[in-house]
C-alpha cells in the first residue's frame, strides 16, 4: 500500500503544480478525506494546526482558504543565508524600480530613516533602523506586490533565530559602514540613478553576506 | 427549487466536480449522466441542467460524443480570495520582470540533477495540455514553480508563489483582451524549452534571458505594450 501524503505534503504538490495557487479555495473536507485517505475527522485535526500556523484560514460558509501569503514551510526549512540570498535576489533589481517610482515624500522618509539609524545606539535599536530604511526603499516603488513581497521577507528576518550572526551585522564597526551604505544607496535614488543605486545595493548585501564568512 | 433537491444534487456534483478537478489530466472525465442520476437518485435531466449550469461557471466542459470534464483545479479569479485581488495586473507584471530572471539565474547554479530531471520532466508535459486554456495555465505555473524551487531556497519559493497567485488572473485578463493577444503557446513553450537547456547548461546568463523573454512577451499580451 502506497502512504497517503498528509494534508501539507498534498498542498505543497498542488502548488508546485499550478493546480492550487496561494488564496485559493480548498475542495470541500470530504473531497480532501478522500483524496487523502484519512477520516475527516483526521483531516479536521490536520485543518486545524495549518490553520494555527497561518497556512489556511476558515470562514463559516464561505470554506477554508489557502492564505494569501502562505508562510508554506518557510518557517522550518529557512535561514540566515536563505534570507539574504533571496534578498540579494531581490532587493537590487528593486532599486531599477524606486529609482523611477519614489516621490519627494519618499526621499523625505529616507533621510529619516538614515536619521534613526545615525541615533541607534543598541544592537535593537540598530536592527529596528535597518528594517525601517529597507522597509522604506521598498514602500518606495509604489506596487502593491512589492509590498507583499517585502513583507514576507520581512517576516522572515523577524521569526528567524539569529542567534550571534544577527549580533554580529550590529556591532560598532558593522553598522557604521552599514549606515554608510545606506546613505550612498539614499544618494543614487535622489539622483535617480537606478543602475548606480542597484549596485550599491548589492555590494551592501554581499558586505552583509561577507560577514557571515568573516571567520573562513 | 421546491423540495431543496436540485441545490443537494448541485452539492454533490460540486463535491464530484472538485475531486475530479485536482485528478491527473487524463483522469477528470466525468461519468455519465444516466450514472449520475442513478447515483443520486433523480433524473437524467436534472443532471443535465446542473450541468449546464456549471458549464456556464467553467467548472466543466462538455464535449459532444466524449462526454463531460471537469476543469483542472486553476484558480479562477473570482475564486481567489486576497491574493490576487489587490494586485493590478501591471504590478505583477512589472514585479516579474524584475524578480524571476534573477530566480532563474540563481536555479542554473543551484540546481540538483533531480531539479533537472523534474525541469525536463514539467517540459515533457506539455505535450499532453493541449486542451483548455485552464490547463495551460496550470503548466506554465508548473514551470515557474518548478524554477524557483530548484534555488533551494524557501524564501524564494515563497516569493515566486506570491507572483503565481496572480499568474492565472493574468491569463484572465490575457484573454478577455484577445485583441492585444500576440502570445502563443508554442512561444511560451520555446521560452520554457529554453530556460531548462540553460539551466541544464548551469549558464546563469542565457537562464536569466530566456525568462526575461518570457516575461516580456507575457507582458506584452496581457498590458498591450512593448518596452
Amino acid at each position: 500500500m502506497t502512504q497517503r501524503p498528509d494534508l501539507s505534503t498534498f498542498i505543497e504538490e498542488q502548488l508546485s503544480s499550478g493546480h492550487l495557487l496561494l488564496g485559493q479555495r480548498l475542495p470541500p473536507e470530504r473531497v480532501l478525506a478522500e483524496r487523502l485517505g484519512c477520516s475527516r475527522h483526521v483531516l479536521r485535526g490536520q485543518l486545524a494546526l495549518l490553520e494555527q500556523q497561518g497556512r489556511i484560514t476558515r470562514t463559516v460558509g464561505r470554506g477554508t482558504y489557502l492564505s494569501a501569503t502562505a508562510p508554506a514551510r518557510r518557517q522550518t526549512t529557512s535561514s540566515p543565508d536563505a534570507v539574504l540570498e533571496a534578498r540579494i535576489a531581490w532587493e537590487p533589481r528593486l532599486m531599477h524600480l524606486v529609482a523611477i517610482r519614489a516621490t519627494d515624500g519618499d526621499f523625505e522618509r529616507f533621510e529619516r530613516c538614515l536619521a534613526q539609524g545615525v541615533a541607534a545606539q543598541t544592537v535593537q535599536e540598530r536592527e529596528e533602523a535597518d528594517m525601517v530604511f529597507h522597509r522604506a526603499l521598498a514602500a518606495g516603488a509604489h506596487n502593491e506586490v512589492v509590498d507583499r513581497m517585502h513583507a514576507l521577507l520581512e517576516e522572515s528576518r523577524s521569526s528567524l533565530t539569529w542567534g550571534r550572526v544577527g549580533d554580529e551585522i550590529y556591532t560598532q564597526a558593522n553598522w557604521a559602514s552599514c549606515r554608510d551604505e545606506h546613505e550612498s544607496i539614499a544618494d543614487a535614488l535622489r539622483e535617480r540613478d537606478a543602475a548606480t543605486a542597484s549596485q550599491r545595493m548589492r555590494t551592501h548585501l554581499l558586505n552583509v553576506r561577507r560577514q557571515f564568512f568573516a571567520d573562513l | 427549487m421546491l423540495t431543496g433537491a436540485p441545490s443537494q444534487i448541485r452539492r454533490s456534483l460540486d463535491e464530484l466536480i472538485s475531486a475530479a478537478a485536482l485528478a491527473a489530466d487524463d483522469e477528470r472525465r466525468l461519468p455519465p449522466e444516466r450514472a449520475l442520476a442513478q447515483q443520486f437518485g433523480c433524473t437524467r435531466a436534472e443532471i443535465r441542467s446542473a450541468m449546464i449550469q456549471f458549464e456556464e461557471e467553467g467548472r466543466v466542459s462538455r464535449h459532444v460524443g466524449r462526454g463531460t470534464f471537469a476543469v483542472a483545479a486553476v484558480a479562477r479569479p473570482e475564486q481567489i480570495d486576497s491574493a490576487g485581488e489587490g494586485f493590478s495586473p501591471s504590478a505583477v507584471m512589472t514585479v516579474s520582470l524584475l524578480f524571476e530572471p534573477e530566480v532563474a539565474a540563481l536555479a542554473a547554479l543551484s540546481a540538483t540533477q533531480s531539479d533537472i530531471d523534474e525541469l525536463e520532466h514539467c517540459l515533457a508535459r506539455a505535450q499532453d495540455v493541449q486542451g483548455s486554456w485552464e490547463d495551460f495555465e496550470a503548466w506554465d505555473i508548473s514551470v515557474h514553480r518548478t524554477v524557483a524551487a530548484a534555488t533551494h531556497n524557501p524564501e524564494i519559493v515563497a516569493m515566486v508563489d506570491i507572483l503565481n497567485s496572480a499568474r492565472n488572473t493574468l491569463g484572465w485578463v490575457e484573454r478577455k483582451n484577445r485583441g492585444v493577444t500576440v502570445r502563443t503557446r508554442a512561444e511560451t513553450y520555446d521560452h520554457h524549452r529554453d530556460l531548462v537547456a540553460a539551466i541544464r547548461g548551469r549558464d546563469r546568463q542565457a537562464a536569466a534571458e530566456s525568462m526575461a523573454g518570457h516575461v516580456r512577451s507575457v507582458r506584452h499580451s496581457v498590458l498591450g505594450i512593448d518596452q
